[in-house]
Protein backbone atom coordinates (compact mmCIF):
# COMPACT_ATOMS: atom_id res chain seq x y z
CA UNK A 1 0.00 0.00 0.00
CA UNK A 2 1.35 3.53 -1.16
CA UNK A 3 -0.33 6.38 1.26
CA UNK A 4 0.11 10.05 0.66
CA UNK A 5 0.13 12.09 4.01
CA UNK A 6 -0.84 15.61 3.41
CA UNK A 7 -1.07 17.17 6.70
CA UNK A 8 1.17 20.21 8.15
CA UNK A 9 1.76 19.20 11.24
CA UNK A 10 5.58 18.08 11.43
CA UNK A 11 4.30 16.18 14.85
CA UNK A 12 1.12 14.75 13.56
CA UNK A 13 3.24 13.32 9.88
CA UNK A 14 4.98 12.09 12.11
CA UNK A 15 2.59 9.67 14.07
CA UNK A 16 0.93 9.09 10.94
CA UNK A 17 3.91 7.75 9.59
CA UNK A 18 4.78 5.76 12.21
CA UNK A 19 1.52 3.96 11.96
CA UNK A 20 0.81 3.39 8.55
CA UNK A 21 4.44 2.29 8.38
CA UNK A 22 3.74 -0.52 11.33
CA UNK A 23 0.66 -1.58 8.85
CA UNK A 24 3.25 -2.25 5.95
CA UNK A 25 2.50 1.10 3.88
CA UNK A 26 5.08 3.47 1.67
CA UNK A 27 4.33 6.63 3.13
CA UNK A 28 5.05 10.08 0.83
CA UNK A 29 4.60 13.04 3.38
CA UNK A 30 3.76 16.44 2.37
CA UNK A 31 2.67 20.00 4.37
CA UNK A 32 0.44 21.98 2.19
CA UNK A 33 -2.11 21.42 -0.70
CA UNK A 34 0.01 23.05 -3.47
CA UNK A 35 3.09 20.53 -2.65
CA UNK A 36 0.27 17.46 -2.67
CA UNK A 37 -1.37 18.50 -6.00
CA UNK A 38 2.39 18.42 -7.55
CA UNK A 39 2.98 15.11 -6.80
CA UNK A 40 0.03 13.88 -8.17
CA UNK A 41 1.15 15.31 -10.95
CA UNK A 42 4.04 13.42 -11.15
CA UNK A 43 3.77 10.45 -9.13
CA UNK A 44 1.54 7.28 -9.71
CA UNK A 45 -1.12 8.01 -7.70
CA UNK A 46 -0.96 6.72 -4.16
CA UNK A 47 -3.60 3.89 -2.42
CA UNK A 48 -5.12 6.47 -0.22
CA UNK A 49 -4.39 9.97 0.63
CA UNK A 50 -4.62 11.30 4.08
CA UNK A 51 -5.90 14.50 3.95
CA UNK A 52 -5.63 17.55 7.08
CA UNK A 53 -8.48 19.89 7.39
CA UNK A 54 -6.62 22.69 7.89
CA UNK A 55 -3.13 23.15 6.09
CA UNK A 56 -2.01 26.46 4.70
CA UNK A 57 -3.10 28.36 1.30
CA UNK A 58 -5.41 25.26 -0.10
CA UNK A 59 -7.55 23.47 3.07
CA UNK A 60 -7.89 20.15 2.69
CA UNK A 61 -11.37 20.63 2.41
CA UNK A 62 -10.69 22.50 -0.87
CA UNK A 63 -8.24 20.06 -1.95
CA UNK A 64 -11.17 16.84 -1.58
CA UNK A 65 -13.08 19.03 -4.00
CA UNK A 66 -10.31 20.17 -6.31
CA UNK A 67 -9.28 16.05 -6.08
CA UNK A 68 -12.88 15.20 -7.21
CA UNK A 69 -13.48 17.72 -10.07
CA UNK A 70 -10.79 16.04 -11.82
CA UNK A 71 -11.88 12.15 -12.90
CA UNK A 72 -8.43 11.20 -12.79
CA UNK A 73 -8.55 10.71 -8.84
CA UNK A 74 -12.31 9.70 -8.67
CA UNK A 75 -11.36 5.97 -7.68
CA UNK A 76 -8.51 7.19 -5.37
CA UNK A 77 -9.55 6.81 -1.63
CA UNK A 78 -9.50 9.84 0.37
CA UNK A 79 -9.67 10.09 4.35
CA UNK A 80 -9.86 13.39 6.38
CA UNK A 81 -7.59 13.58 9.28
CA UNK A 82 -8.96 16.27 11.33
CA UNK A 83 -9.74 17.74 14.41
CA UNK A 84 -13.11 18.91 13.36
CA UNK A 85 -15.17 16.36 15.30
CA UNK A 86 -18.80 17.86 14.57
CA UNK A 87 -21.24 15.67 12.71
CA UNK A 88 -21.48 18.60 10.36
CA UNK A 89 -18.65 18.90 9.37
CA UNK A 90 -18.37 15.22 9.00
CA UNK A 91 -21.16 15.70 6.44
CA UNK A 92 -19.64 18.80 4.35
CA UNK A 93 -16.57 16.80 3.73
CA UNK A 94 -18.05 13.55 2.74
CA UNK A 95 -20.41 15.66 0.15
CA UNK A 96 -17.03 17.36 -0.57
CA UNK A 97 -15.55 13.63 -1.96
CA UNK A 98 -13.91 12.41 1.30
CA UNK A 99 -14.59 8.63 1.38
CA UNK A 100 -13.62 8.31 5.29
CA UNK A 101 -13.12 11.05 8.70
CA UNK A 102 -10.65 10.32 11.17
CA UNK A 103 -11.43 12.31 14.06
CA UNK A 104 -7.85 13.53 16.04
CA UNK A 105 -7.51 12.32 18.71
CA UNK A 106 -7.13 8.63 17.12
CA UNK A 107 -6.25 5.40 18.33
CA UNK A 108 -3.84 3.31 16.18
CA UNK A 109 -7.06 0.61 16.27
CA UNK A 110 -8.94 3.41 14.17
CA UNK A 111 -6.39 4.51 11.69
CA UNK A 112 -6.85 0.05 10.82
CA UNK A 113 -10.41 -0.05 11.05
CA UNK A 114 -10.53 3.00 8.88
CA UNK A 115 -8.15 1.34 6.49
CA UNK A 116 -9.69 -1.55 6.47
CA UNK A 117 -13.10 -0.19 5.84
CA UNK A 118 -11.61 1.44 2.54
CA UNK A 119 -10.34 -1.58 1.51
CA UNK A 120 -6.56 -0.96 1.83
CA UNK A 121 -3.41 -1.80 4.10
CA UNK A 122 -2.42 -4.73 3.29
CA UNK A 123 1.04 -5.52 4.10
CA UNK A 124 4.18 -4.18 1.98
CA UNK A 125 7.85 -3.60 2.98
CA UNK A 126 7.06 -0.06 5.35
CA UNK A 127 9.05 2.86 3.78
CA UNK A 128 8.85 6.96 3.88
CA UNK A 129 9.80 9.57 1.64
CA UNK A 130 9.04 13.01 2.27
CA UNK A 131 8.59 15.55 -0.52
CA UNK A 132 10.33 19.18 0.16
CA UNK A 133 7.71 21.93 0.49
CA UNK A 134 7.30 23.81 -2.99
CA UNK B 1 -24.82 30.13 28.47
CA UNK B 2 -22.28 28.22 26.62
CA UNK B 3 -19.76 29.10 29.05
CA UNK B 4 -21.32 26.79 31.40
CA UNK B 5 -20.64 24.25 29.07
CA UNK B 6 -16.52 24.27 30.42
CA UNK B 7 -15.73 22.55 33.18
CA UNK B 8 -12.95 21.22 34.84
CA UNK B 9 -13.81 17.56 34.22
CA UNK B 10 -14.42 18.12 31.01
CA UNK B 11 -10.89 19.79 30.56
CA UNK B 12 -9.31 16.72 32.23
CA UNK B 13 -11.19 14.19 29.99
CA UNK B 14 -10.55 15.99 26.85
CA UNK B 15 -7.04 16.46 27.70
CA UNK B 16 -6.28 12.74 29.30
CA UNK B 17 -7.96 11.29 25.92
CA UNK B 18 -5.40 13.29 23.71
CA UNK B 19 -2.28 12.58 26.43
CA UNK B 20 -3.62 8.91 25.92
CA UNK B 21 -3.82 8.84 22.05
CA UNK B 22 -0.25 10.17 21.67
CA UNK B 23 1.36 9.87 24.36
CA UNK B 24 0.67 6.40 25.23
CA UNK B 25 4.00 4.72 26.60
CA UNK B 26 4.42 7.91 28.92
CA UNK B 27 3.45 8.82 32.35
CA UNK B 28 -0.11 9.09 33.39
CA UNK B 29 -1.36 12.94 32.82
CA UNK B 30 -2.69 13.29 36.75
CA UNK B 31 -5.17 16.28 37.22
CA UNK B 32 -2.98 17.63 40.42
CA UNK B 33 -0.77 21.01 40.26
CA UNK B 34 3.62 19.87 39.46
CA UNK B 35 5.96 22.49 40.85
CA UNK B 36 5.47 25.54 38.94
CA UNK B 37 8.37 25.50 35.65
CA UNK B 38 11.33 27.48 35.16
CA UNK B 39 10.78 28.05 31.39
CA UNK B 40 7.91 27.03 29.08
CA UNK B 41 5.89 26.81 26.30
CA UNK B 42 2.43 27.78 25.70
CA UNK B 43 0.20 26.97 22.67
CA UNK B 44 -3.11 28.84 22.00
CA UNK B 45 -5.96 28.26 19.52
CA UNK B 46 -9.09 30.73 19.02
CA UNK B 47 -12.02 29.56 18.50
CA UNK B 48 -14.82 31.82 16.68
CA UNK B 49 -18.49 31.29 16.16
CA UNK B 50 -21.46 31.40 18.61
CA UNK B 51 -18.48 31.31 21.66
CA UNK B 52 -15.50 32.96 20.92
CA UNK B 53 -12.59 32.17 23.69
CA UNK B 54 -9.11 31.21 23.46
CA UNK B 55 -8.12 27.80 24.56
CA UNK B 56 -4.05 27.33 25.89
CA UNK B 57 -2.02 24.80 26.52
CA UNK B 58 1.57 25.71 28.71
CA UNK B 59 4.06 22.80 29.56
CA UNK B 60 7.35 23.19 31.07
CA UNK B 61 10.01 22.99 28.60
CA UNK B 62 10.98 19.59 30.08
CA UNK B 63 7.72 18.37 29.05
CA UNK B 64 7.29 19.44 25.96
CA UNK B 65 10.77 17.89 25.06
CA UNK B 66 9.28 15.04 26.36
CA UNK B 67 6.18 15.03 24.61
CA UNK B 68 8.15 15.96 21.10
CA UNK B 69 10.41 12.77 22.00
CA UNK B 70 7.73 10.83 21.57
CA UNK B 71 5.99 12.40 19.06
CA UNK B 72 8.95 11.85 16.75
CA UNK B 73 10.24 8.89 17.93
CA UNK B 74 13.74 10.12 18.93
CA UNK B 75 15.76 10.12 22.70
CA UNK B 76 14.61 13.20 24.02
CA UNK B 77 18.50 14.41 23.98
CA UNK B 78 18.04 14.86 20.64
CA UNK B 79 15.35 16.81 20.76
CA UNK B 80 15.66 20.44 18.81
CA UNK B 81 13.37 23.43 19.86
CA UNK B 82 11.53 23.58 16.48
CA UNK B 83 10.44 19.87 17.93
CA UNK B 84 8.99 21.32 21.03
CA UNK B 85 7.29 23.45 19.31
CA UNK B 86 5.42 21.40 17.15
CA UNK B 87 4.30 18.52 19.43
CA UNK B 88 2.78 21.67 21.68
CA UNK B 89 0.99 23.08 18.55
CA UNK B 90 -0.36 19.67 17.65
CA UNK B 91 -1.67 18.76 20.86
CA UNK B 92 -3.24 22.05 21.86
CA UNK B 93 -4.74 22.29 18.14
CA UNK B 94 -6.50 18.31 18.97
CA UNK B 95 -7.38 19.80 22.46
CA UNK B 96 -8.80 22.69 20.96
CA UNK B 97 -11.03 20.92 18.18
CA UNK B 98 -12.28 18.38 20.96
CA UNK B 99 -13.34 21.61 23.02
CA UNK B 100 -15.09 22.98 19.82
CA UNK B 101 -16.80 19.62 19.47
CA UNK B 102 -18.87 19.99 22.17
CA UNK B 103 -19.67 23.90 21.05
CA UNK B 104 -22.72 24.81 19.10
CA UNK B 105 -22.19 24.80 15.66
CA UNK B 106 -20.82 26.36 13.30
CA UNK B 107 -17.57 27.80 14.88
CA UNK B 108 -14.16 27.84 13.36
CA UNK B 109 -10.89 27.15 14.85
CA UNK B 110 -7.75 29.12 14.18
CA UNK B 111 -4.11 27.59 13.60
CA UNK B 112 -2.32 26.58 16.69
CA UNK B 113 0.33 29.61 18.01
CA UNK B 114 2.96 28.62 19.79
CA UNK B 115 5.66 30.44 21.61
CA UNK B 116 7.52 30.69 24.88
CA UNK B 117 7.22 34.59 24.72
CA UNK B 118 4.98 35.22 27.77
CA UNK B 119 3.92 38.83 26.47
CA UNK B 120 2.66 37.28 23.82
CA UNK B 121 0.92 34.92 25.64
CA UNK B 122 -0.85 37.89 28.19
CA UNK B 123 -1.50 40.19 25.06
CA UNK B 124 -3.73 37.28 23.30
CA UNK B 125 -5.72 36.92 26.62
CA UNK B 126 -6.51 39.92 26.92
CA UNK B 127 -9.80 41.27 28.06
CA UNK B 128 -10.66 37.83 28.21
CA UNK B 129 -12.28 35.93 31.26
CA UNK B 130 -10.61 32.56 32.28
CA UNK B 131 -13.54 29.91 32.76
CA UNK B 132 -11.52 26.96 33.22
CA UNK B 133 -7.95 26.33 34.56
CA UNK B 134 -6.74 22.91 35.10
CA UNK B 135 -3.30 22.29 36.49
CA UNK B 136 -1.76 18.89 35.62
CA UNK B 137 1.33 16.81 36.71
CA UNK B 138 2.97 14.55 34.10
CA UNK B 139 6.01 12.82 35.14
CA UNK B 140 6.54 15.60 37.93
CA UNK B 141 6.26 17.78 35.22
CA UNK B 142 3.91 20.80 34.88
CA UNK B 143 0.99 20.93 31.90
CA UNK B 144 -1.97 23.16 32.00
CA UNK B 145 -4.36 23.60 30.17
CA UNK B 146 -7.12 26.75 29.87
CA UNK B 147 -10.52 28.42 28.93
CA UNK B 148 -10.73 31.76 27.85
CA UNK B 149 -13.58 33.70 26.93
CA UNK B 150 -13.91 36.60 24.81
CA UNK B 151 -17.32 38.62 24.27
CA UNK B 152 -16.36 40.34 20.65
CA UNK B 153 -14.49 37.77 18.32
CA UNK B 154 -12.45 40.47 16.68
CA UNK B 155 -10.51 40.81 19.55
CA UNK B 156 -9.03 37.25 19.36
Amino acid sequence: MRALVIEDSRAMRAILVRLLSAVGAEVTEVEDAATALAYFDSNELPDIALVDWHIPGMSGLELVSTLRADERFAAMPIMMVTSESEPEQMLIALDAGADEYLVKPFTEEAVVEKLRLLGVGEGQPPATVEVPRR
Amino acid sequence: MTDVLFTEDLVTEIASSVWMAYLPESDELLARPAAPPEASLTGTVTISGQWNGVISLTCSTIAAARAASTMFAVDVSEVARSDSLDAVGELINIIGGSIKGVLPPPSGLSLPAVTDDATVYIDRRADAQLLVDVQFSWAEQSVRVAVWSKDDRTLL
